[in-house]
């Protein structure tokens, strides 16, 4: 007699070991009901090409489904180049966009088909630096359909998705272009300036609405919406959509009364958002694509005023630094110009006030938040002042600095440094035949992990 | 006899969880050369329940359940890889976790089962893992699989694996690790 229990039989035995500072793990083997994998896979070439049940739930169903399909691996593509092939909403087809301000005015849906032309700009010259990728979006439709989305949901033109918006921000920026336009409009130092508009989408395009009296857009959005977009493209489409009738308006009065506008390059100031998980992340950033400093003053410019959002956030970003070191070695001016420099004018309790000053411009936003002040623009302009107040106003020297997106040194012909991988989306491919399967984050991390990594098979 | 696979991997602060570490390699170190079916379900739920007890510091994850037998072989194989490759683990250390001032380190926890199908540990996995698929990486969908695997009956596995990514705490992994491209496949949880 013991008193010791019986030890139940070890059924599992360790067969691999690994046991290293950076990593520790086990494999164990059971015998008694293992198959040996030659035999395994005799039986699979039994079944004679007949696909086994498969699981049909939740993340496995669409990764079991692709059994019989090829091995793939991911590879980056051009983000823009696969939404122009597999549709604007590629990988994530089905799946709606969200927009903030809707506006509830009446919405001509079929304009849409005609924004690349409305809002081209109206002067010759400046045709040739006007990006129309934004505007042709709506009406695009896919060319093909990635092999391995049929299960996905159907294709649905953005035009269908997009609505106008109309925000505060919108309104602001707005009436702050208008009290720009009022004063290039008045003056014959404006005769040699380019203004470069740099702010979120939606409000560079109302600021550009609302100088487009006086001001010939040129609009710079190289993107498309997606619904997982790290840059919310589809706010500023939308904001063009709210706008389109003011600026062929617009156009249309500055091509009658024969003045000659000078260009405003509207730019969107997150273009270069942030960006950190491609798995679920739609990476449609862009870079600028300013004139060289030749071609800027082959259009007779002498002075570039950058339009920022704020005193704070008023320089340049990456993307324009060898540009605006560029600029002002070919002896172009540059100015800071925070949109915040227009503000509404107020009384001492805090009213709207337009009342007395000393210029015609009626508002409601003027030039240092004062009817008074309004006119000081151009003392500004004179003699710009580089002191601590900066919701103004100031003369700019760029440093150059290397960052992603700049050399460091002022180039104005070659290629713009750009991080790796930016603007691309990673695709499953079929090993072998290169045929495009899919987007990435349309698949589910398992999917991921069976393909992504170099690990097992 | 054909085979279901079922597979998860989390990655969690370590910097955050000084006892995570421990809990997780023992449950690995205390499998000896030759184990039973208890003493097996016994180690994995000490390595389940640490996780979920962990569970608000789980930051990414990743699982399957595929009950297609030519998938759970070639997956099983492909789970075991990350393990033989060694492919996740740092080559050199990158020093002690601070949990005060240091930056954020980071452990890995993988376990995979090869499953005998049919078997009641197949169909308890098989609904254990019917998560809609705008749920499958939120976190408490990750508690739910961690809470449920004590459904496993080993004597239906036939063979598993698990491994921690590190073994010693100076050698975790960090931000920039885990945003390389071979760590993709590990989603952010919600």
């Amino acid at each position: 007699m013991t008193n010791k229990q019986a030890q139940p039989p070890a059924t599992f035995t360790r067969q691999e070991i690994v046991d290293k500072p950076g990593i520790i793990g086990a494999r164990w083997w059971q015998e008694s009901i293992a198959v040996p994998r030659r035999q395994a896979m005799t039986g699979l070439l039994a079944l004679g090409g007949v696909v086994a049940a498969m699981a049909t739930i939740g993340t496995c169903a669409v990764v079991a489904a692709r059994d019989s399909e090829p091995e793939v691996a991911f590879q980056p593509r051009g983000a823009l180049d696969m939404q122009k092939e597999y549709g604007w909403s590629f990988g994530a087809t089905g799946e709606s966009l969200v927009f903030d301000g809707k506006s509830t005015q009446a919405f001509d849906r079929a304009a849409l088909a005609r924004m690349p032309d409305d809002l081209a700009p109206a002067e010759a010259s400046h045709a040739p630096y006007f990006v129309p990728t934004l505007f042709q979006s709506p009406k695009a439709l896919p060319k093909s359909t990635p092999q391995g989305e049929s299960g996905s949901a159907p294709f649905a033109p953005l035009e269908d998705a997009l609505v106008p918006i109309a925000t505060p921000g919108m309104e602001t920026a707005f009436e702050q272009g208008r009290a720009l336009a009022s004063l290039l409009e008045q003056d014959p130092r404006a005769q040699n300036a380019t203004v470069v508009v740099d702010l979120p989408g939606p409000e560079a395009v109302a600021f550009a609405a609302g100088a487009s009296g006086v001001l010939d857009p040129v609009f710079l959005f190289d993107n498309w919406p997606h619904p997982r977009g790290v840059v919310p493209a589809h706010l500023t489409l939308a904001a063009a959509t709210y706008y389109q009738p003011l600026f062929v308006k617009a156009k249309t009065a500055r091509q009658s009364s024969g003045r000659h506008a000078r260009p405003m390059f509207v730019l969107d100031r997150k273009r270069l958002a942030s960006y950190t998980d491609d798995a679920s992340q739609f990476d449609n950033r862009h870079t600028a694509r300013l004139p060289s400093a030749a071609n800027l003053i082959a259009l007779g410019t002498k002075t570039l005023l950058y339009v920022g959002p704020n005193a704070v956030d008023r320089q340049e970003l990456d993307d324009l630094v060898d540009d605006f070191a560029a600029y002002t070695q070919a002896q172009i001016a540059l100015e800071l110009l925070p949109a915040t420099a227009f503000d509404r004018e107020r009384d001492s309790a805090g009213a709207p006030n337009a009342a007395g000053g000393t210029t015609d411009w009626n508002g409601p936003y003027f030039y240092g938040g004062s009817r008074a002040a309004h006119s000081t623009f151009w003392t500004h302009w004179s003699a710009p002042e580089n002191g601590p107040w900066t919701n103004q106003l100031t003369a700019y020297q760029p440093t150059p600095r290397v960052t992603p997106f700049s050399s460091g040194t002022p180039t104005s012909s070659a290629p713009r440094t750009r991080p790796v991988g930016f603007g691309t989306v990673p695709v499953a491919v079929a090993v072998g035949t290169g045929v495009i399967l899919g987007a990435r984050l349309s698949r589910s991390g398992s999917w991921n992990r069976t393909t992504g990594t170099s690990s097992g098979s | 006899m054909s085979s279901s696979i079922f597979s998860i991997e989390v990655a969690a602060r370590l910097d955050r969880a000084p006892n995570l570490l421990p809990l997780l390699r023992s449950a690995i170190v205390e499998q000896p050369q030759a184990i039973g079916l208890h003493q097996k379900w016994l180690l994995y739920k000490r390595a389940s329940d640490a996780l979920l007890g962990h569970l608000g510091l789980i930051e990414r994850g990743c699982w399957d359940y595929f009950d297609d037998d030519a998938r759970a072989e070639k997956d099983f194989k492909m789970w075991l890889g990350g393990m033989t490759t060694e492919e996740g683990a740092r080559r050199q250390p990158s020093g002690k976790p601070d949990p005060y001032r240091g930056e954020p380190r980071y452990l890995t926890f993988t376990m995979t089962f090869l499953i005998v199908r049919p078997s009641p540990t197949d169909h308890a996995l098989s609904r254990l893992c019917e998560i809609p698929e705008q749920h499958l990486w939120r976190r408490d969908v990750f508690g739910r699989l961690l809470g449920g695997m004590g459904v496993i009956n080993f004597a239906s596995v036939r063979s598993d694996v698990m491994y921690l990514i590190p073994r010693d705490d100076d050698w975790g992994l960090t931000a920039a690790d885990l945003a390389e491209e071979k760590f993709h496949y590990l989603r952010s949880l919600r």
